[in-house]
């Protein structure tokens, strides 16, 4: 199995210029969107099936009055536990060897239970194709030694990419330097539904920034919702069918009737 | 605003497939139950289930962003995938669904029909009578597993959705069954006692849906405030509890009470049935659509 790769976005060092966003796009020859001003500068509100990583704005009240922006670039986390392979009936989301989460667009019917199911709401539905689209992290560029588009554009050094455990450790020295300088400093992604290939440096809680503090994955209650129905299903069977219905002698039995209507 | 990705459609069908199998499965139950005293139910209930059933599967792949491939879902199998396991389910319980309503057709039918391969086959009608009481029921929890597990907002609330659905299906099942009954002008006493079962479902339904609630309320708070009080609210109160619900459960309880003027008339459970129905579609509607809220 090759090296996992990873990403590191280091929010306090983002200054919002969505070069990231503007790069994927052309990397992917994915067409712009025509969008209408919503209130604020972050555009479009959010991740499109043309759209697969777009810089969020979030305003931030300090208690004495005052509004920070928060920068985040947001895309596909590539999980661990991936909801998003858990939940496709096709077998169109899978995982690389490599460590990515990737949509094969061959495959994928466009159910959108996967848009449903991400936690970070990083998979949508494209009405062009018919079918899901995501970040891919740019493995035609990770094949030939490249870095993916957003990182080699982005001009602030908010980016960086290489092992995943590279890129732990350097996050790990981030927040002790934002510690050191007398800042908030949160690592957002290591333990996250089972390690996200994709990982944050974030200078205030991760609710501040938008991001899910406790997300769960897709398969997280199946099992004991399972055991739900099957429950449900004796109980049914037997208090409204079984006790109504059952006449072993002909003629209508009254007894048991009587004994349902004073429960009900 | 950002359009829903699960559109009305699925709530159509949620409704739709819930009630076709529970029509099929109450039927059989009811039947099954009384030694064969009521074989009428298990016919109309797989007359109704079938093409209920082949309506929900339809409007399932025409929601498909592409139609055309929907064949990919009966190639693969994916365990962990609540909507894989529904399909192989949906899939098997119309192929058993329409062996059982072809027993019942051929009967139906006369002699010389192209059915009488299927005439005089009781051994055939209650092993689809039994396997699709099975797949039937697996069907409609389903519904509500696949709601739960795929929606981000719902996932904490366990292991309730799918029971919620079940039993709420269940309701629907029986509310078109004696809607059929009362149409058919049968016999007023099998009438009543579907409407009695249907009031103790309804009761279990109440208890399940506060417990929900509850859990909920808990887990997000923002999401049930939305369906208590928020843009959910008329809907919810109006339609999936005061129609799906207590005015059903009453007119239900009043008819057995009172004497035999007012219970004779099929007028009386058939008002009930309808609203039943139009609570059932409401349920799934705000839940599908509640569930699909930004966090
Ligand atoms: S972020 Fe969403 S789309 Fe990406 S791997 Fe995780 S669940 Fe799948
Ligand atoms: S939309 Fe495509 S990738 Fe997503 S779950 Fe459905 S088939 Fe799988």
């Amino acid at each position: 199995m090759a090296d996992r790769m990873g990403m590191l976005i280091d929010a306090s060092k983002c200054m919002g210029c969505r070069g990231c966003q503007v790069a994927c796009k052309q990397w992917n020859d994915l067409p712009a969107t025509k969008t209408a001003f919503s209130g604020s500068y972050e555009n479009p509100p959010q991740i499109e099936g043309n759209t697969w990583t777009k810089v969020k704005f979030s305003e931030d009240r300090q208690s004495d009055g005052t509004v920070s922006f928060r920068f985040l670039k947001v895309q596909c986390m590539h999980c661990t536990e991936a909801s998003c392979i858990s939940v496709c009936a096709s077998g169109a989301a899978t995982r690389m060897d490599n460590g990515y989460v990737i949509i094969d667009q061959n495959k994928c019917i466009g159910c959108r239970n996967c848009v449903l199911a991400c936690p970070y709401q990083a998979v949508a539905f494209d009405p062009a194709t018919g079918t899901s689209r995501k970040c891919w992290s740019c493995q035609n560029r990770l094949e030939n030694n490249l870095q993916p588009a957003c990182v080699k554009t982005c001009p602030s050094g908010a980016l960086g990419f290489g092992k995943r455990e590279d890129m732990l450790a350097l996050a790990k020295k981030r927040a002790q330097e934002l510690k050191t300088a007398g800042k908030d400093a949160y690592i957002y992604g290591e333990k996250e539904l089972g390690g996200t290939n994709i990982m944050y440096v974030l200078d205030a809680p991760p609710k501040v920034y938008g991001l899910p503090e406790n997300p769960k994955p897709a398969t997280a209650g199946v099992s004991t919702n399972w055991m739900g129905v099957l429950v449900g299903a004796g109980i049914m069977a037997f208090a409204p069918f079984k006790i109504l219905f059952s006449d072993k002698s002909t003629g209508v039995n009254k007894t048991p009737e009587a004994g349902v209507n004073k429960n009900a | 605003m950002h359009e829903a990705d699960w559109s009305i459609i699925i709530a159509f069908y949620l409704f739709v497939a819930g009630m076709g199998v529970a029509a099929f499965y109450t039927g059989v139950l009811a039947n099954l139950f009384s030694n064969d005293k009521y074989p009428r139910l298990a016919k109309y209930g797989s007359y109704i289930g079938v093409p209920l059933i082949l309506l929900g599967v339809l409007m399932l792949v025409f929601d498909l962003g592409r139609p055309e491939a929907f064949w990919r879902f009966l190639f693969h199998l994916n365990p962990s995938s609540t909507m894989s396991v529904g399909v192989w389910l949906l899939t098997a319980f119309s192929i058993i669904s329409v062996l059982n309503a072809l027993t019942w057709l051929a009967e139906d039918a006369g002699e010389s029909s192209v059915l009488a391969m299927f005439k005089d086959k009781p051994g055939l009608r209650r092993a689809t009578g039994l396997t699709g009481l099975a797949f039937g029921i697996l069907t409609a929890g389903y519904t509500g597993v696949l709601l739960s597990s795929t929606s981000t907002v719902f996932r904490s609330i366990t292991p309730l959705m799918g029971m919620l659905f079940l039993v709420s299906a269940t309701s629907t099942g029986i509310a078109v069954l004696m809607l059929a009954l009362a149409w058919r002008k049968e016999d007023h006493h099998i009438i009543q006692k579907l409407a009695k079962a249907d009031a103790v479902v309804i009761v279990f339904e109440v208890i399940i849906f506060v417990l929900f609630l509850i859990n909920l309320n808990t887990a997000t708070p923002e999401v049930a405030a939305a369906i208590l009080s928020g843009s959910y609210s008329l809907l919810f109160w109006v339609g999936v509890i005061a129609c799906g619900l207590i005015i059903p459960l009453v007119v239900e309880l009043y008819s057995m009470s009172s004497g035999k003027g007012l219970s004779s008339s099929a007028a009386v459970p058939a008002i009930a049935s309808v609203l039943i129905l139009i609570g059932g579609f409401l349920l799934r509607y705000v839940l599908l659509f509640a569930g699909q809220s930004p966090l």
